[in-house]
């Protein structure tokens, strides 16, 4: 080997060493810089991907566009209707808190936002969304989306979780959904509240909505199929009971347990999302949250 | 000088066009990987110190890029509740500088052949460099998690992902050449090359 190559070597050695050993902040902003440099050719990308991809879908009749339309427009009666109800659900929840001296954890603000490109992998699930820094969207933060749900017979809409913000750029952000293996929950179950566990997704999956796994479960008592499965708001990233999906089959292990949980979202279909952000954190400065190296 | 400058100038548009190629659903997801495809394409082209610098560059942006690093803030206290042990992520920053210079050096063992004129070997190459560029990289996400799954679908999404990189080299290839011959830059030893085809 020349001594060329040989030195050529050793300093690439030393450069990746280096670049091993960079603290997550130094790294985090660094992916921000290079991010922003990029950002531009990323939305004009995922456009044309859509595009691309769209022009394959089937495209629907001006009947079919109408009859959609109908039922869209019921439907936001409806929600204006719960909306008026929630509202005044609102103030006396808040009237109930004060007589009870309870102490108010976050006060959440939604940031909607629409996906405008899925990173679909085998092992990656994640969305670019059109809202980022300028738009308070910061990272860690919890994605929801709106939901039908079948409460008693009676169908209602609930925020259920998308996953939570990857990482945050400008104008977009990455969000991590809850189907990938890298965003992890802690969860309970509706009505067992002494059931706890991490709810995770699959390594590897070619479908875009594979089943979640509620892991780390006691093997006692086993959980029954359509039992809701919700956050348990451990750590302050996700408020509790946020609905994350129904579980689908348990298998008892020795010492620990699992239930497969079917995602409450139909990530298939989503487009629309909403960022949940903590009002305290819109009202100072924006800064990503940061944390140690893993 | 100027076509080293070129190269990684086509390496940055590689990037940027990466944005615009979907991925095929019905292929498990699997899509080209032109930055690959580019990047064995160039470490074939140049000399060993020059592709060291290319696998940094390459890497290093693309970690940048599409990196995305998660804090297990609530994760982590529910694990410490549960008496659990939690696997790391799956991702390190930097890794992928790691594989574009293992790769490329493997590149570079058939650069001699490359420069006899002989594509072929080269063009192969490249989907093998991808193909073991993906499994490595799923390969330390499985590492990090604790635990090996290998379904069948993964397989499938590396080969397809590898074949219809191979697939698109030949155009890479043609591009670096038109570009060495505008340069003046000489890849190819014709004296070399005028000898083989002489015995």
């Amino acid at each position: 080997m020349r001594r060329l190559n040989v030195l050529a070597l050793l300093i690439f050695i030393g450069a990746l060493v280096w670049v091993f050993v960079l603290p997550r902040e130094k790294t985090q902003a660094i992916q921000r810089t290079i991010g922003s440099w990029f950002s531009p050719f990323t939305r004009t990308g995922a456009k044309v991907q859509d595009a691309i991809v769209g022009a394959t879908e089937e495209v629907k009749s001006p009947q079919q566009l109408l009859v959609e339309n109908k039922q869209l427009q019921i439907e936001l009666d409806q929600l204006r209707i719960q909306q008026q109800n929630l509202a005044s659900l609102e103030h006396e929840n808040a009237d109930l808190r004060v007589a009870l001296e309870f102490r108010k954890r976050y006060g959440y603000k939604l940031i909607p936002a629409e996906i405008i490109n899925r990173k679909q992998s085998a092992w990656y699930r994640e969305a670019l969304i059109d809202k980022g820094l300028k738009h308070h969207v910061m990272e860690q933060t919890p994605v929801l989306a709106a939901v039908q749900v079948n409460d008693g017979g009676v169908a209602r809409y609930e925020g259920a979780l998308v996953g939570k913000i990857g990482r945050a750029e400008d104008s977009s952000a990455t969000v991590v959904f809850l189907t990938d293996e890298n965003c992890r929950v802690s969860a309970t179950v509706k009505g067992l509240n002494n059931v706890r566990g991490i709810l995770m997704g699959a390594r590897s999956s070619t479908r875009s909505t594979p089943n979640l796994r509620l892991r780390f479960l006691k093997p006692e008592p086993a959980l029954e199929p359509g039992l809701q499965v919700l956050s348990d708001g451990a750590g302050g990233v996700f408020p509790f009971g946020v609905l994350l999906g129904d579980v689908s089959d348990f298998h008892p292990g020795d010492g620990t347990a699992e239930a497969e949980v079917k995602p409450a979202v139909d990530f298939d279909v989503l487009r629309h999302v909403f960022v949940l952000q903590p009002e305290e954190a819109l009202s100072t400065a924006v800064v990503p949250v940061s944390g140690k190296n893993p | 000088m100027i076509f080293t400058l070129l190269l990684g100038v086509i390496l940055c548009f590689g990037m940027i066009i990466q944005d615009f190629i979907p991925s095929i659903p019905w292929a498990y997801s699997s899509h080209i990987h032109l930055v690959a495809v580019l990047f064995f394409a160039c470490a074939v082209s140049v000399p060993f110190p020059v592709m060291l610098i290319f696998a940094f560059f390459t890497g290093f942006v693309w970690d940048a890029k599409n990196m995305v690093q998660l804090l297990d803030l609530d994760v982590t206290q529910a694990a410490a509740n549960l008496g659990v042990l939690l696997p790391k992520s799956g991702s390190t920053f930097g890794f992928s500088i790691f594989l574009y210079g293992l790769f490329g050096s493997l590149m570079q063992g058939i650069r001699p052949l490359f420069r006899r004129g002989r594509w072929e070997m080269a063009l192969l190459m490249v989907g093998v460099g991808t193909f073991l560029l993906l499994l490595f990289e799923y390969l330390w996400i499985n590492f990090r998690r604790g635990g090996f799954y290998f379904p069948a679908s993964i397989w499938y999404y590396i080969s397809t992902t590898a074949l219809l990189s191979m697939a698109v080299a030949p155009l890479a290839f043609y591009l670096i050449h038109r570009l060495a011959r505008t340069c003046g830059y000489h890849i190819r030893l014709e004296a070399m090359a005028y000898r083989r085809w002489q015995s």
